[in-house]
């Protein structure tokens, strides 16, 4: 049994996405319960994916891959677990980098981070239009809407995202939150975000404090 | 040029077809990983020494990293599909590159070269205020204050946050007519400065080609012959149409063009040996897929954005020299401090950044992206004043000799590069009438002029622009 739950953590850790698959098929023909195994192995997987990321030990491409294979194994072990049972995820959240803009390195491990720290992540990728984050957002039922941009000029459309949802009355439905480089605490004040995090590690820590309590002060913003 | 850019087009929708995240997570992180083992160039960096000092060690990179262009290419993201070229293609594409350009016109004209590490040529500076948005009402005197330094020879104005009161947003004909009205407003710069002829880059404001197609080669914007044609591609190794629109555009205004790319400490080329290799690979691969004159390629850090670090430092400085040593190719820096205007750290970052440009082999810089361009109008001139005497002054040093300057200086910031100080913004580090730096601020600039001048670098003599 232990030697099944190692071998899973091993082939997450190691971005093994098919192996991963199996192994969590495997769990299951043992069974184990697959709601233990998601938040204990593979958590615990992701959890130190992320430490070591954050160390630099290992870098964007192996956490990526780490959280696919994360995905996959989730997948297979979601879909047995019984209906009265939920899987704690911490939020949906819509991300992509804003239009015009092709520049998605902060984004990419911004999105990857809050994969290994448990949320739902929908990439919609770079240069995407004001609209379809909000598409994405009402299709999925989002809790937040990050937009990322490297550029001044594509800065402008995280105000544009924050006033059609205040103009189509439903900036109430999301949590906006905004990073990048152009993007300061003034900015965020400004066009009225949620939350800001400077560096990745603020980004994650700032999405826990939306999630955590909804009636917290916004904006939140760590530097 | 050897690959015609229509070829160039043709390959882009012929190519072998790679969807958009495997191309970053398999084929561009192994491929790294494999020629970085296949070279014996894992875990190679020295961080005591960030200025690297070993020509073999440099020549290998060469090897790999024109390999790595070889067997990658670049992807084309708007059609999914990689633009590749033989080796001997490849090589024809290098070796047929200028290696050696004249820019500007006047007494403002100058030369970029072909340059060696610690060559003593001169390295060409094109300062000012690289990706910082700048107010529509500062941005005239912010570009004066960096193009009234003789020891620039060109400059980058700065990202123009609107256009008659309203924000610039790219892709849409704010962009278009903000490129134009920033093309007028830095030739009334230069005019009232006195360097009519200067050499600067219009189209800073815009993120896609809409800013180029109207502020590059029309009435009323930037001369193309005169004006610094930037294509930057993604980063790892990648392009798409609208960058290939910028080219496409530059080639019917009949001028050349510039190509760049930044390579990630840490994304998805891995290690700073990593990004030393997708910096080279960069270099070799602009010259055919964005018909490229010159091109920076510089190396940041993702987890600071800064390349003042000495992972950065060393990542930067062994893929210049790799370059330098075995091609004529004109490869540029790029001077990116994190630490902001009116700052001692300010100062410490530039002398790190520009004294690795000019003892490498670069053969051109660009900056100074004070602060990190995260702050709107945190620019003086003064800092580019100050990298352009550094970078200059700095060509005929040993590499031993700037790692003891760059040791001593790397110390200090190095634990601030995660929350640096920010300064201030340039009405309050410049009098804005007459141009020139408050004192507390020249102050600090002496002080540090007087520091290199202790460690015996006088970086008021440098070599000529031509």
């Amino acid at each position: 049994m232990e030697k099944i739950l190692e071998d899973l953590m091993n082939a997450v850790m190691n971005g093994e996405d098919e192996k991963s698959e199996e192994l969590a098929k495997k769990t299951i023909e043992a069974g184990m319960d697959p709601v233990k195994v998601i938040t204990e192995t593979l958590t615990k997987a992701m959890k130190t994916v992320g430490d070591k990321f954050e160390k630099m030990e290992i870098y964007l491409p192996e956490v990526m891959l780490a959280a696919e294979a994360m995905n996959k194994a989730n997948r297979i072990l979601l879909a047995k677990v019984g209906k009265d049972k939920k899987i704690a995820s911490k939020g949906k959240v819509v991300i992509g980098t804003a239009w015009g803009d092709i520049h998605d390195i902060g984004k990419n491990i911004v999105a990857t981070m809050l994969t290994t720290n448990g949320y739902d992540v929908y990439d919609l990728g770079h240069d995407v239009p004001p609209n379809k984050f909000i598409e994405k957002a009402e299709e999925v039922n989002a809790d937040i809407i990050a937009v990322s941009t490297l550029m001044t000029p594509s800065r402008e459309y995280q105000r544009d995202i924050i006033k059609y949802l205040e103009d189509s009355k439903t900036r109430a439905k999301y949590l906006v939150m905004v990073g990048g480089g152009p993007v300061t605490e003034d900015w965020v004040k400004e066009i009225k975000a949620d939350g800001y995090g400077r560096m990745v590690v603020h980004a994650i820590e700032v999405a826990n404090l939306l999630m955590q309590d909804k009636s917290i002060q916004k904006p939140v913003i760590k530097v | 040029m050897y690959i015609k850019f229509l070829d160039v087009l043709d390959r882009a929708h012929t190519g072998e077809v790679h969807k958009l995240k495997d191309w970053d997570l398999k084929i561009i992180a192994s491929k790294v990983r494999e020629k970085l083992k296949e070279h014996g160039l894992e875990k190679t960096i020295d961080t005591k020494n960030p200025i690297n000092t070993d020509d073999g060690l440099a020549d290998e990179f060469w090897k790999a990293g024109f390999e790595l262009a070889v067997e990658v290419g670049m992807l084309c993201m708007s059609t999914d599909r990689v633009i590749r070229f033989a080796e001997e293609e490849l090589k024809q594409c290098i070796s047929d590159a200028p290696g050696e350009m004249t820019l500007g016109g006047g007494k403002d004209s100058f030369k970029v070269v072909t340059r060696k590490p610690s060559d003593g040529k001169h390295i060409s500076p094109w300062l000012g205020a690289f990706g910082i948005a700048l107010d529509e009402s500062l941005y005239v005197p912010v570009t004066m204050a960096n193009a009234q330094y003789k020891a620039i020879d060109a400059t980058i104005p700065g990202t123009l946050k609107s256009i008659y009161g309203r924000p610039i947003r790219s892709r849409t004909p704010y962009e278009t007519l903000g490129g134009n009205y920033e093309a007028r407003l830095q030739k009334e710069a230069m005019k009232t400065i006195n360097r009519p002829m200067m050499t600067a880059q219009g189209g800073c404001s815009a993120p896609t080609e809409y800013g180029n197609f109207g502020g590059v080669g029309v009435p009323g914007g930037a001369d193309p012959k005169n004006n610094l044609n930037v294509a930057l591609a993604t980063s790892e190794l990648k392009t798409d149409y609208a960058l290939l629109h910028k080219v496409a555009h530059f080639i019917n205004c009949e001028t050349y063009v510039y190509g760049g790319h930044f390579s990630f400490i840490g994304g998805f080329a891995g290690p700073p040996e990593g990004a030393a290799l997708t910096s080279i690979a960069a270099a070799c691969l602009l010259v055919p897929v964005h018909q490229a004159s010159f091109q920076y390629v510089p190396c940041l850090n993702t987890r600071d954005a800064s390349n003042s670090g000495r992972e950065t430092v060393w990542a930067s400085s062994v893929g210049a020299q790799a370059i330098s040593r075995n091609s004529h190719l004109l490869p540029g820096a790029v001077v990116n401090p994190v630490s902001g205007p009116g700052t001692e750290m300010l100062l410490q970052e530039i002398t790190v950044s520009a004294m690795n440009a000019g003892v490498s082999g670069y053969s051109f810089s660009e900056g100074v992206r004070s602060a990190g361009g995260r702050y709107a109008n945190y620019t003086s001139g003064l800092e580019a004043k100050y990298a352009a005497e550094v970078m200059r002054a700095s060509t005929r040093l040993d590499r031993e000799q700037v790692n003891s300057i760059v040791n001593e200086l790397i110390p200090k910031f190095e634990d601030k590069l995660m929350n640096p100080p920010i300064g201030a913004p340039f009405q309050e580090c410049v009098d804005v009438v007459t141009l020139q730096p408050k004192k507390e601020w020249q102050d600090l600039y002496n002080k540090y002029c007087k520091f290199l001048l202790d460690r015996g670098l006088d970086i008021s003599v440098y070599p000529p622009s031509i």
